[in-house]
């Protein structure tokens, strides 16, 4: 009822030896990578470069860019430095895309293994299970776990990771259904392995290349969701994030927009990077899929 | 023929639809139940004032909130199938009452979103494949890479300081002029102007995915054997674009509209709230800060029963585009 059956196609078997040998790098997926560096260096870094407290506020309010030295990127409606801001909100965004996105693996993997490997009734639940989450809104799933257990940044992790991870289920479940008749597969049950060893240690690896490939995908959404939860100020106000940065300039955005225009600029850039290395990936690992271009 | 397919269609995707359904009532009532404070808490520190410890059993008893769980779900299962979501401390109404004056908005942003983010994303697309290979299929490439990657509260800000603030083509919140002077096909102009603007910044995402997707599948369409049969029988490249591969090359679009109407909703919560537009979705939003839980789950509910419709509408779609489709 929510249409096709599975909205990301399977991947082909993989041949492992491609990924190296035959398929060249892109340039996009080159600078796909050197965005995505930049963002982490900025994260890693901020501390070193801007000791202070992105929060607080150390200069004239309402500075714009490239005014004042100390404040290349100017400062906010408060005086906050917009550049610390900037690689201080880079660490949120990334940890927070990469926590969200693992816990989406984590449940998505379980709920589609689950169902897949054993099918019956138990795929029969988990499905239903799976198109319900499908059916509301991704949004309103995040607000709603949201006012349940709070806004800390561990709880809006777990908020996008329980609103994202539909797809990977479904395309994990397609895999495990189509592995777990083959010989491999059987043969490990005559020796006389669990369910759990073969669908961890026997299945996953060979099931798992393309459900890599959308973990992109889940990542960048998942930075898109941190920024709006931010920007509503339902993001947790204990740290600089972009988002949040945007939602503070609104109330001078008809004088000074650049406050709301800067870190944007960043959220662009790095989910941009994201799907640049994702659709490489993809590339490299479906071969047969990018042909079609 | 066609009718009575499409009957059958429509009963068993609503036959399909109910345990769907009954499992996201099942979730609402647990999410409401694991959130801190139940209805006479919200009740109480609604109204202000210290009642007496006997008042608050009183007032828990005749919720039936002093009932064990299996019972409790019972009666909200009865309440919900009976359109009763609640009431809403926030608002001092029945949430349906609410939910009801807010829903015209958000339905007519979402369907502007839909429509335009389709022809928008099915010409660009359209423009690439016929291009493929140009400059203008790298560049329409390049534009959509951007769009998928601009957070659609930015780029309404964007439109709002480039078409709002500094040329003042079009206006920057609200869903219609305030006090609303006009009446009739005015009125309609006047609503179709205050969204032009929230609509492009909802939709673009979406054109960009729709555009993607038209482009493969007329690249793929048009390699398939009954598309260069046609060409080789002397019809224009015209011609074998239009009778023969796009009514194919179409179906890919209208699957995906069918499985992101909920994603737009989702949008539309930001977007709404950016433009304060008083929508179901900026509803939402406000029932997060103001922590009217029965509100949110009213706007989960309708939110799940309209993307559960939009799905069967694009089905029926499906069948008309393409009657060999009997659906799974």
């Amino acid at each position: 009822m929510t249409g096709a059956d599975n909205s990301v196609l399977p991947g082909d078997v993989v041949a492992r030896k491609t990924i190296r040998q035959h398929i060249p790098v892109s340039p996009a997926t080159l600078l796909g990578l050197a965005i995505v560096s930049l963002v982490i260096l900025a994260a890693v870094f901020a501390s070193w470069i801007f000791p202070c407290d992105p929060l607080r506020i150390v200069g004239k309010p309402l500075t714009w860019p490239f005014q004042d030295w100390r404040f290349p990127l100017g400062t906010d409606a408060l005086g906050r430095d917009i550049l610390s801001g900037l690689f201080h909100g880079a660490r949120i965004s990334l940890l927070i895309g990469l926590t969200a996105t693992l816990c989406a693996l984590l449940i998505g993997l379980t709920v589609g293994a689950l169902a897949g490997y054993f099918g019956g009734w138990v795929d029969e639940i988990l499905m239903r299970i799976t198109e319900a989450f499908q059916v509301i809104p991704n949004f309103i799933i995040m607000l709603v776990v949201i006012s349940i257990i709070g806004n800390r940044v561990e709880n809006i992790m777990l908020a996008i990771g329980v609103a994202s991870w539909t797809g990977i289920a479904r395309l994990a479940r397609v895999q495990f259904l189509a592995f777990r008749g083959r010989e491999f597969v059987q043969a490990a049950r005559t020796l006389g392995m669990n369910d759990l060893r073969i669908i961890i240690f026997e299945i996953a690896p060979n099931a798992l290349p393309p459900v890599i490939v959308y973990t992109s995908v889940i990542m960048a959404v998942a930075i898109l969701f941190d920024a709006a939860l931010s920007y509503l100020g339902l993001g947790d106000p204990n740290f600089a994030s972009w988002g949040g940065m945007i939602g503070a300039g609104q109330s001078v955005f008809r004088t000074a927009w650049y406050i709301s225009v800067i870190p944007g600029i960043a959220i662009v850039l790095t989910v941009l990077g994201i799907n640049l290395i994702g659709s490489g990936l993809n590339d490299s690992l479906n071969p047969l899929l990018s042909s079609r271009r | 023929m066609v009718g009575a397919s499409i009957l059958r269609l429509v009963v068993r995707r609503l036959l399909q639809a109910i345990p769907v359904m009954l499992l996201i009532i099942a979730g609402s009532f647990f999410a409401l139940h694991l959130a801190p404070g139940d209805m006479v808490d919200v009740l109480i520190s609604a109204g202000g004032g210290a009642p007496s410890p006997e008042m608050i059993d009183e007032l828990r008893r005749y919720y039936g909130l002093d009932q064990p769980i299996y019972v409790q779900i019972l009666y909200y299962f009865r309440n919900i199938l009976s359109f009763n979501l609640g009431y809403s401390f926030a608002y001092d109404q029945p949430v349906v009452e609410v939910l009801k004056d807010r829903l015209p908005a958000t339905m007519i942003l979402m369907v502007a979103s839909v429509m335009l983010a389709s022809i928008l994303g099915g010409v660009l697309g359209m423009i690439a494949a016929a291009k493929r290979g140009t400059a203008a299929d790298e560049t329409i490439r390049v534009i959509g890479l951007l769009f998928y990657a601009t957070p659609n509260f930015w780029l309404s800000l964007m439109l709002i300081l480039v078409f709002g603030l500094k040329t003042g083509w079009f206006p920057i919140n609200g869903f219609e002029t305030i006090g609303s002077p006009y009446t009739g096909w005015r009125r309609v102009a006047d609503i179709a102007h205050h969204m032009v603007l929230p609509a492009a910044g909802l939709s673009l995402i979406f054109s960009a995915i729709y555009m993607q997707i038209m482009r493969a599948s007329i690249l793929e369409t048009a390699s398939l054997d009954y598309a260069l049969t046609a060409r080789s029988k002397g019809l224009s490249r015209r011609q074998v674009l239009r009778r023969h591969v796009l009514p194919n090359a179409i179906l890919p679009v209208i699957t995906m509209i069918g499985l992101q109407v909920g994603t737009v909703l989702g949008g539309a919560v930001v977007v709404e709230s950016v433009f304060a537009i008083p929508g179901i979705g900026s509803l939402a939003f406000q029932s997060v800060v103001q922590r009217d839980l029965n509100m949110l789950m009213g706007v989960l509910i309708v939110c799940s029963v309209i993307v559960i419709l939009a799905n069967l509408l694009v089905d029926i779609a499906y069948q008309f585009v393409d009657p060999r489709i009997q659906g799974d």
